[in-house]
C-alpha cells in the first residue's frame, strides 16, 4: 500500500523521504496478535486518519511507530530514520500524544514545557518563547505556576499537546486527542491541525469521532483486528465500503451493523 | 442475558439492606474477591517468582520463629531460675503486647492503603453495596500478613512458654481465639488515626499527607524502641551489671497493670494453664470485651469519618497561583530551562521527589536516622583538636585512624541507605510518565547519567559535608580525612550505580503505593552486590591500617587499587545488565 508515490524504503521522486513509512509491522504478546501487518506511507503536510474498532490494533501501531514498543517484525521510519536502528534522530522529528496524558503531576505546567523543551534540546530563548506561546493557545498561562496534578484531564490532555508542540515536530502522532476536551477546546484542535497540515507537519491521527477524520483527513485507514482492511481518501473509500458518510462505510467495513439489536439485549 | 422465571426464580432472597445480613454479605463478597485477585497475581507469577516469594518469607520467617521460640523459653527459664519472682501471669500478656505493638505499627501504613489508596474505591463506593462493607472488607486487608506476622512472632513464644511451664491443654485452646482477636485492636486503631488525618489534611495532599504520617508514625515507634534504654532505670539496662530483678519485676507489675487487652488476656491465659477456669474466663471475658468492642465500634463510628475523608481524596480544591506568581515563573528560566538534558533529569527529579510527600516518606528513615547514628559516632573519645600546627603536621601522618575508619563507615552507610532509594528507583519513580523518557530523543547514556546524577549528587555533596565535619571535629589528619573521603565516595559511587544498574533491570512502573516501586529482585541484587563491593571494597581500603610496616608500602598500592577494580567493575557490570535491558522497559 505504498500510495503517493512512495516505493520501499520511503524513497519518493521528489527525494524527500516520506514523514511516515511502515512496512510489514507486527506486534505478537505470547499467543495474541496484535498487529498482524501493516504497511503505510503519510507524506509531510498530510493528516492521515487512522480508525479502527476498541482492540484492533491502533494504539499498538502508533507505539510501535513512535518507538515505544518494538514490533515483532517490519520496519518503521519517521522522516527517513528508523525508529529502532536510529532511534534519537527519528524521535527528534516527532511528538505524541497519547490517549491518557500520564504527565509528571509534581511539575508545574511551565516546568513541564521547560523540561520537554531540555529533552527536545530546543534553545533556551526559542524553548521559553513557544511555551508562553503554546500556553497562551490553549488557556494554560494562568495555571502555569501549577502542579499538573491538580489540572483536570482536558487541562492535562491540552498541556500534553502543548509539550508533543514544544520542538516543532515534523510529524505529530495524536490518539484520542479530543477526549475529555471541552467543544472549545476540541475547536482549537482542528484548528490546529488545519495550521500544522499548513506548515507541513504530517498528523496520524487515531480517532473514534469519525466527523472529526471526514472533515479533517486527507487519507484514512482502517485497522481490524491487527490488519488494513482499508484505506485511501474518502471517495476511494465510498467506492469500495458503499455511498454515506464514513460512519456507514466504518460500520459496513468492520462489521459493526451485525451486532444484535439493542433492545433484545436489555430486555 | 437473564431470561425470567429461571435464574430470578431461583435466586435466595437478598438481606434487606442496611441490614445486618447485608452487611456480612457485602463484606464477605468482597473479602473472596480480594482473596481471589490475590491467588491470581501468585497463580500468574513465573515459576521462579513464586520461587522467590516462598523464599523470601521462609528466610524471614524462620529465624524469626526460632527466635521468637527462644524468647519464649528465655522466659521460662528466667521464671524458674528466679522462683521469686511473680511475673508468671505477665509473660503470655508481655508477649501479646509485643506483636500488638508491632501489628498496631504496620496498621496505619497498611490502612492508609488500603482505605484510601485502592484503586477499587471508586468503583465500590458507587456499587451498591453497603460502605460499612466497604470499609470492614478494606480494614481486613492486611488481616492475612497480620495472622502471618502473629504466627512467626506471638505462636512460638507461647507455645515454648506454656511447654516451659508445663501448662495444660486448656491453655492451647484458649490461646488460639486470643490470637485470632489480637489483631483487631491495632487494625481499628490505625484505621482511626488514618480516618482523622484524612478529616484535617488538605484535600489535594491528603493522600501524600497521609502516606508521611504513617511514616513518620513507624519511625517514632522505631524512634521509642531504639531509645528504650534511656526510659529503663540504670540498673537494668547498663551494661555489665548483674540485673536487679525486683527492680525489673516492679517495672513489669506496673506495665501490667495498664488495661491493655493483651496484658488481660495474658492473665487469662496463664490461669488457663493452671486449670484456673474463673481467672481464664475473666482473662478472656475482657480481653474479647475491649477489643471486639472497640473494633465493633470503629466499624459503627467510621462510616462517617470514612465517607468524608473519601469526599476530601476526590475533590482536587487546587488553588491557583497568583498573576504575580506565574509573571515572575514565566521570568525566571532557573537552570531546568537551560540545563543539559542529564542534568535536567536530575532537576526534575529533585523537585519532584521533595514534592511527593508519599515518596519522600521513603527517604525518611535513612534521613531521621542518619544524624543519630552521625552524632553518636562523633561522640566517641577522641581528639577535639583544631591546632593547625597538629594538623599541618598530620600532612605527613600516613597511619589510619580506626576510629576513623568507623566514621567513614557509618557516614558511608548512612549516605548511602538515603541514596540507593533514590537510585534503586530512579527509573520506577517514572511510574506512567515513562512513555515521555522513552519517546524522547535521548540516548541510554543521557537517561543513565541524568539518573545517577540524581542520586549521585546528594550523595557526594552529603558524604563530603559529613566527612569534613567529622574529620575537623575529630582532628583527624588530612591524609588520613583526604583517604576516607576516598573511600566514601569511591564505595559509594559503585553502590549508586549498582542499585540504578539493578533498578533499571527489574523496574516496576506500575506501582500505587511507593514503597511498591523496589521489585524482588532488584531488591535482593543491590543488596547482595552492595554488601559484597562494601565489605571487599573496605576491606582493600583498610588495607594499610591493619599491614604490619614493612608491608606497608604494598598495602598502600594494593589497597586503593583493588578497591577502584571491585568498585568500577561492579558498577560496570550492574549498569551494562541494566543497560541491556533498557529498551524493553514499558514493552507491555
Amino acid at each position: 500500500m505504498y500510495s503517493n508515490g512512495a516505493g520501499p524504503e520511503g524513497q519518493v521522486a521528489s527525494g524527500r523521504p516520506p514523514a511516515i513509512w511502515a512496512e510489514g509491522l507486527r506486534k505478537v504478546y505470547g499467543a495474541h496478535i496484535a498487529v498482524q501487518r501493516v504497511d503505510l506511507v503519510v507524506q509531510p503536510g498530510e493528516i492521515l486518519g487512522f480508525l479502527g474498532p476498541n482492540g484492533a490494533g491502533k494504539t499498538t501501531t502508533i507505539k510501535m511507530l513512535t518507538g515505544l514498543i518494538k514490533p515483532t517484525a517490519g520496519r518503521a521510519l519517521i522522516g527517513g530514520h528508523d525508529i529502532q536502528r536510529d532511534p534519537v534522530a527519528a524521535k527528534a522529528m516527532l511528538g505524541y500524544v497519547p490517549d491518557t496524558p500520564n504527565l509528571y503531576g509534581k511539575l508545574t505546567g511551565r516546568e513541564f514545557l521547560r523540561f520537554m523543551g531540555r529533552l527536545y534540546r530546543v534553545p533556551t530563548a526559542q524553548a521559553e518563547h513557544r511555551a508562553g506561546e503554546l500556553l497562551r493557545l490553549f488557556d494554560l498561562t494562568t495555571a502555569a505556576s501549577d502542579l499538573i496534578e491538580g489540572y483536570s484531564h482536558g487541562m492535562q490532555q491540552k498541556m500534553a499537546l502543548a509539550g508533543a508542540l514544544v520542538h516543532d515536530p515534523k510529524v505529530l502522532f495524536l490518539d484520542e486527542p479530543t477526549v475529555g476536551l471541552d467543544p472549545k477546546s476540541a475547536r482549537l484542535i482542528k484548528d490546529l491541525l488545519g495550521q500544522l497540515r499548513n506548515l507541513g507537519t504530517a498528523v496520524f491521527l487515531s480517532t473514534h469521532i469519525l466527523e472529526i477524520a471526514e472533515r479533517m483527513c486527507d487519507r484514512v485507514v482502517i485497522i481490524d483486528k491487527g490488519v488494513i482492511i482499508a484505506a485511501g481518501t474518502m471517495a476511494e473509500l465510498r467506492a469500495r465500503g458503499g455511498q454515506g458518510s464514513l460512519e456507514d462505510i466504518f460500520l459496513n467495513l468492520t462489521g459493526g451493523a451485525e451486532y444484535a439489536p439493542i433492545a433484545e439485549v436489555l430486555a | 442475558m437473564i431470561a425470567e422465571g429461571t435464574d430470578r426464580a431461583v435466586a435466595t432472597q437478598p438481606p434487606a439492606p442496611g441490614s445486618a445480613g447485608a452487611l456480612l454479605a457485602d463484606t464477605w463478597l468482597l473479602l473472596t474477591l480480594r482473596w481471589q485477585m490475590m491467588l491470581n497475581k501468585f497463580q500468574h507469577r513465573s515459576t521462579g517468582g513464586r520461587l522467590l516469594t516462598t523464599m523470601g518469607l521462609l528466610a524471614i520467617a524462620l529465624p524469626v520463629a526460632f527466635l521468637s521460640a527462644g524468647v519464649g523459653f528465655g522466659g521460662g527459664w528466667l521464671l524458674r531460675t528466679f522462683p521469686d519472682l511473680a511475673l508468671e501471669g505477665i509473660l503470655p500478656g508481655l508477649i501479646l503486647t509485643v506483636v500488638a505493638l508491632m501489628l498496631l505499627i504496620t496498621s496505619f501504613g497498611t490502612a492508609l492503603g488500603s482505605l484510601f489508596l485502592s484503586s477499587d474505591l471508586e468503583l465500590l463506593m458507587i456499587a451498591p453495596v453497603d460502605r460499612r462493607a466497604v470499609f470492614l472488607s478494606k480494614l481486613l486487608d492486611g488481616v492475612e500478613s497480620n495472622y502471618l506476622i502473629i504466627a512467626v512472632v506471638a505462636l512460638p513464644a507461647l507455645i515454648t512458654y506454656g511447654l516451659g511451664q508445663g501448662y495444660g491443654p486448656l491453655y492451647y485452646v484458649l490461646a488460639l481465639p486470643t490470637l485470632l482477636g489480637t489483631p483487631l485492636l491495632p487494625e481499628g486503631l490505625g484505621a482511626l488515626g488514618v480516618l482523622l488525618v484524612a478529616r484535617f489534611a488538605p484535600a489535594r495532599r491528603v493522600r501524600e499527607v497521609l502516606g508521611l504520617a504513617a511514616a513518620l508514625f513507624g519511625l517514632s515507634c522505631s524512634a521509642l524502641g531504639q531509645t528504650s534504654r534511656l526510659w529503663f532505670t540504670p540498673s537494668i539496662a547498663r551494661p555489665g551489671t548483674s540485673p536487679d530483678m525486683h527492680a525489673l519485676q516492679t517495672q513489669l507489675e506496673g506495665f501490667a497493670a495498664l488495661p491493655l487487652p493483651s496484658l488481660v488476656a495474658g492473665r487469662g491465659l496463664a490461669a488457663a494453664g493452671h486449670g484456673d477456669l474463673a481467672g481464664a474466663a475473666v482473662g478472656l471475658a475482657g480481653f474479647s470485651l475491649i477489643t471486639f468492642g472497640f473494633f465493633a465500634g470503629c466499624v459503627l463510628v467510621a462510616e462517617r469519618l470514612y465517607n468524608n475523608g473519601w469526599v476530601r481524596m476526590q475533590s482536587s480544591g487546587n488553588a491557583r497561583r497568583s498573576q504575580a506568581r506565574v509573571a515572575r515563573d514565566a521570568a525566571h528560566v532557573g537552570w531546568m530551562g537551560r540545563a543539559s538534558v542529564p542534568l535536567a533529569l536530575a532537576l526534575k527529579d529533585w523537585r519532584m521527589i521533595p514534592r511527593d510527600l508519599r515518596n519522600f516518606a521513603q527517604l525518611l528513615g535513612p534521613l531521621v536516622m542518619l544524624p543519630v547514628v552521625y552524632f553518636n559516632l562523633l561522640g566517641g573519645s577522641g581528639r577535639r583538636s583544631l591546632d593547625l600546627t597538629e594538623l599541618a603536621g598530620g600532612l605527613v601522618q600516613t597511619a589510619l585512624d580506626p576510629a576513623g575508619i568507623g566514621i567513614a563507615i557509618g557516614i558511608l552507610t548512612g549516605t548511602v541507605l538515603i541514596c540507593t532509594q533514590i537510585a534503586a528507583t530512579a527509573i520506577s519513580m517514572e511510574r506512567h510518565s515513562w512513555w515521555l523518557l522513552k519517546i524522547a530523543p535521548i540516548s541510554a547514556s543521557e537517561l543513565v547519567r541524568g539518573k545517577y546524577l540524581s542520586a549521585w549528587v546528594p550523595f557526594a555533596v552529603l558524604s563530603t559535608l559529613l566527612m569534613a565535619v567529622a574529620s575537623l571535629w575529630r582532628g583527624f589528619s588530612p591524609l588520613g580525612a583526604l583517604y576516607g573521603w576516598f573511600g566514601i565516595e569511591l564505595l559509594g559511587a559503585s553502590i549508586l550505580a549498582m542499585a540504578l544498574g539493578f533498578g533499571m533491570r527489574w523496574p516496576r512502573l506500575g506501582w500505587d503505593n511507593p514503597k511498591q516501586m523496589n521489585s524482588g529482585w532488584a531488591s535482593m541484587a543491590t543488596l547482595g552486590s552492595e554488601t559484597v563491593v562494601g565489605l571487599i571494597g573496605g576491606g582493600f581500603l583498610c588495607l594499610p591500617a591493619f599491614t604490619p610496616p614493612q608491608w606497608a608500602l604494598t598495602a598502600w598500592i594494593i589497597g586503593p587499587l583493588g578497591a577502584i577494580l571491585l568498585a568500577a567493575l561492579g558498577a560496570w557490570g550492574a549498569l551494562a545488565f541494566g543497560l541491556s535491558h533498557l529498551s524493553d522497559i514499558g514493552e507491555t
